[in-house]
């Protein structure tokens, strides 16, 4: 068994709702509950889930984007939730995020090199070597020097994106944390976008978490898969294994639900029933069980623990619970 | 997004194939040229311009005023006080000191015209940074920092400017800094939002992941993107600030005779009415008009930045 | 509705609180020693600490300013040092000629920008249109102490049909008709701001409404223009009543200059004199008053507006952070 980079011991990361004087009835959401996982050197975790599920949270708080209310974040076996915030600064060249949005993650008032510059200007480098590592970075993500000069509302949604990975990538970082990275793009230009992120991973030896909604995104790009649901990780294990035998009826559910283009044109998709619980009430013990057509009295008294089914490979589920 | 985003993929997946190939760069070409498209939508507002020529024209004479007349603006001669409008020597008259109207308005713009901007200025300043950092922090910061302000919203504007003046001691420094009192808690407000707005964009997330501290995230990040609303407020605000300075100026809160300034001198001529009922025209018709195309030129401003 | 009152109600009370402290300060800032201002030059030192102990100015600010908060809580705002009377007698004497001017200028300068605006927001091409427009600017561009100054050369002198100055004829018994000609020129002049901003207001308000889906149902359904008028109204009709509740405010602002340009007795007059003649605790109280009352009416129309718009009353309910 290859490092671990990332371990992620039992982060809860909680909401406040309805805030104010005379609000009495302030709410609780429940963004990630009692989560734990690791990410090994050099490999991809993917997160998987449907929207809501706190997968996105779950990266902002590895981010410190936002601070998680329990729990540890250990990066090469340091909590780095304990490091103060000039601490932090120097944890933050090698821990990078690429966001979802690519029309909202660029500065508009900003050149896109100066965009990539400023992670550099940061981190102290000195004006030329700024210049000329922004532009090389660029160049690796497919930019040209005369695209640089210009502002993101000239650039394409790829163009962008692209922009978006020469940032993550230009402080030559260990770690990177990628939101739904090619989900606000169309589908011709997803492809490119994930073949310059398998050959960057490669090329900086990257351990990344790959975080998407999309199936068949997670199963190109993953070495590992996590599947969340209402906050809580139903199953992970290594991407192969996961694919082959899905253990937990959510994931069952969410492979037959996804739409594949091999998949028989005829034949109707599956559509799991009923709706997603409100977060803010999540069900009683297993939070799938309203939805789970296995589901029995126990999974409504008793909250499944992620147990060890066979070698690397998790679930969280009472049927295999023996 | 809605409950069932799986099924909503579906959808997407077969659109997408067959009409949304197209190449990368077609994506949005736009935009590109702002300062361009500003100006032309900011010509085609005829009176906007207009206005926009008047103002050019009114400090040309204000800066060059000695050059534009032959009198002085404080020394007069007696054998000639208030002569009207299109008198000869004096085409806008003389005042009751026998000083020649045209000279004291050009003389008196510069105050005027300083302190009606530069109130604007120092408000939009020191409340853009109020707003900036309470929008960026929010939280109790933000409570602290606008709960303080609205404290300043419980006076009407002109009273807390007299009120300020008073207490001070008269003078144009004195207009000066308490109209940049009234202007602060407006701007803070509009500033504020405006940053809240644009707090929790993706690209500010990124800019916190590259270690930049908050100082550098609101000054390279936050601010330019803020830049145009307040911009667009704080224009709005100079033909006030105009009245408002004058206003107080005709209190007898600014300048010290002979000085001219506009509203000082309509102070000095209002004794006057009884006798020539008509006296008081020049230096209010100069303060209208200016403030006229003050609030006229605002609104092109704000008109052509907000037309998509 | 209770519930947001009480809100309300509470929310004022720090600001109320705030309004006292910088009005404290300002007075902390006049320069010289406060003693200086009611005794003769000869006074004797034991004199001035007598007096400086009599009104507890030896004490620590903090105490000073608790006594002086106390006192005002009490009604008592000091003694004006020009007139030798209380503040709040010269006070409340005044307000009752303010409260005549504004209420009398603002009604006119509603109802003007009420027909002028309705009238242009249904018929947006006509002259009246472009009249609102060019009313709306000018009147909030227009020096409200420049209108006062030509309408009295206008009117006083050279016409000579109304009275320039004051509130009643010399010499003669107060009639109403005497007072009302006394009232006719600041009555303008106060509401000039108010029919510029009222009339933008207004069309703005009415223009929307005319737009929305039950104007269209309505004409649709061939309704006459009686019936048609009357929906309008009721829609557009509140909220534009809160903003004119908003601009009692503009108009005590701009009340200080008028009244003390046409000599009206009011608060703003009597601010007026008072700081050319430096006679502080007069302006410190009038301030005081003008702003208890500014707030005060700020929250009687934020209020009504809750009660016409639940919205607001939603939104404002829950969202103070």
């Amino acid at each position: 068994m290859t490092e671990k980079i990332l371990e992620v011991k039992n982060v809860t990361k909680n909401f406040k709702i309805g805030k104010g004087l005379f609000n009495r009835n302030k709410q609780v959401l429940q963004a990630v509950s009692d989560g734990s996982f690791e990410v090994y050197k050099n490999k991809t975790l993917g997160v998987v889930g449907e929207s809501g599920c706190g997968k996105s949270t779950t990266g902002k708080l590895i981010m410190r984007l936002e601070e998680p209310d329990e729990g540890e974040i250990l990066f090469n076996d340091r909590n780095i939730l304990d490091l103060s915030h000039n601490q932090m600064k120097s944890i933050r060249k090698d821990i990078q995020m690429i966001f979802q949005d690519p029309y909202a993650s660029l500065n508009p008032q900003m050149t896109i090199l100066e965009t990539v510059k400023f992670s550099l200007m940061v981190h102290g480098y000195s004006k030329s070597d700024q210049r000329d590592k922004a532009l090389e970075m660029l160049e690796m993500v497919g930019i040209s020097k005369q695209v640089a000069q210009k502002y993101p509302s000239s650039l394409s949604g790829g163009q962008r994106q692209r922009v978006a990975i020469a940032r993550a990538l230009v402080l030559n970082p260990q770690f990177v944390v990628a939101d739904e990275p090619v989900s606000a793009l169309d589908k011709s230009i997803q492809a490119q976008v994930l073949n310059l992120l398998e050959k960057l991973k490669d090329e900086f030896s990257l351990s990344m978490i790959f975080i998407s909604h999309d199936l068949n995104v997670i199963e190109y790009v993953s070495d590992y898969v996590m599947v969340m649901y209402l906050g809580k990780v139903v199953e992970y294990g290594p991407a192969e294994e996961v694919y082959k035998e899905q253990l937990h009826p959510y994931t069952q559910a969410l492979v037959k639900s996804s739409p594949s283009m091999t998949r028989d044109r005829k034949k109707s998709f599956y559509v799991i029933e009923g709706e997603i619980p409100s977060p803010i009430h999540p069900p009683s013990g297993c939070r799938f069980r309203t939805r789970c057509p296995f589901a029995f009295d126990r999974c409504a008294q008793e909250v499944p623990e992620l147990i060890h089914k066979k070698g690397e490979h998790k679930v969280s589920c009472f049927l295999y619970d023996s | 997004m809605s409950v069932q985003p799986l099924k909503k993929e579906n959808k997407a997946n077969h659109v997408v194939v067959t009409n949304k190939v197209k190449p990368e760069t077609t994506d949005s070409q736009v935009d590109d040229n702002f300062e361009i498209s500003f100006w032309n939508k900011f010509k085609r507002n005829k009176i906007a311009v207009i206005c926009g020529a008047y103002l050019i024209l009114i400090v040309f004479c204000a800066v060059f005023a000695p050059f534009l007349t032959t009198y002085s603006p404080t020394q007069g001669e007696l054998a000639s006080r208030i002569l009207p409008i299109g008198s000869e020597g004096h085409f806008l008259g003389t005042d009751e000191q026998g000083r020649d109207m045209w000279t004291r308005i050009i003389f008196g713009a510069r105050l005027s015209l300083l302190a009606a901007f530069v109130p604007v200025l120092i408000g939009t300043m020191i409340g853009s940074i109020l707003g900036i950092v309470s929008g960026y922090f929010g939280g109790r910061i933000e409570t602290l920092i606008m709960r303080n302000l609205d404290i300043y919203y419980a006076f009407p504007a002109i009273i807390l400017a007299i009120a300020l003046a008073a207490v001070i001691g008269s003078g144009l420094g004195t207009i000066i800094i308490s109209l940049s009192f009234i202007m602060i808690p407006p701007i803070s407000r509009v500033a504020m939002s405006a940053t809240k707005k644009v707090a929790h964009m993706e690209y500010i997330d990124a800019a916190k992941t590259s270690g930049a501290g908050h100082v550098k995230i609101m000054y390279y990040h936050i601010f330019p993107n803020v830049f145009s609303p307040i911009f667009v407020y704080a224009s709005t605000l100079l033909g006030l600030s105009l009245l408002f300075a004058s206003g107080l100026s005709f209190l007898g809160l600014g300048v010290e005779p002979p000085i001219a300034e506009w509203g000082f001198m309509l102070n000095s001529l209002k004794d006057l009415v009884i006798i020539s009922p008509m006296i008081t025209f020049t230096p209010g018709f100069f303060i209208f008009i200016t403030a006229l195309a003050l609030n006229l030129f605002s609104d092109g401003i704000r008109d052509a930045m907000q037309e998509k | 509705m209770l519930n947001y009152i009480v809100y309300r109600l509470l929310l004022i009370i720090p600001i109320l609180f705030g309004v006292t402290i910088v009005v404290f300060i300002l007075n902390q800032l006049i320069p010289g020693d406060p003693v200086d201002f009611m005794l003769d030059i000869d006074a004797t030192e034991a004199d001035r600490e007598y007096i400086r102990s009599y009104l507890g100015l030896d004490k620590p600010l903090i105490v000073q300013y608790f006594i002086w908060l106390s006192n005002i809580l009490q009604g008592d705002f000091g003694m004006s040092v020009t007139r030798q009377t209380e503040v709040s007698y010269l006070i409340l004497g005044a307000l009752k000629n303010t409260a005549i001017l504004i209420a009398v200028g603002g009604t006119i300068a509603f109802i003007i920008a009420l027909i002028i605006g309705i009238f242009s927001a249904m018929y947006p091409k006509s002259k009246m249109a472009t009249l609102s427009n060019v009313l709306g600017i000018s009147c909030v561009s227009i020096p409200n102490f420049w209108a006062a100054l030509m309408l009295i050369g206008l009117f006083a002198v050279f016409l000579g049909w109304l009275p320039a100055s004051g509130i009643r004829s010399t010499g003669q018994e107060s009639s109403l008709l005497d007072m009302a000609k006394h009232l006719v020129l600041p009555a303008i002049a106060v509401g000039l701001t108010t029919i510029g901003t009222m009339t933008r207001i207004v069309r703005s308000t009415f223009v929307d409404i005319f737009k929305q889906d039950f104007v269209v149902t309505l004409r649709a359904k061939g309704q006459g223009k009686g019936t048609i008028m009357k929906h309008v109204f009721k829609n557009g009709l509140p909220p534009v009543l809160v903003v004119a509740g908003l601009e009692i405010g503009s108009l005590m602002g701009g009340s200080v200059i008028t009244e003390s340009i046409f000599n009206w007795p009011g608060v703003g007059k009597l601010l007026y004199d008072a700081i050319s003649q430096r006679d502080y605790p007069l302006i410190q109280g009038g301030i005081l008053i003008i702003s208890l009352l500014f707030v005060s009416v700020n929250m009687i129309v934020d209020v009504l507006h809750a009660y016409v718009d639940p919205r607001i009353r939603k939104s404002l309910g829950g969202g103070a952070s």
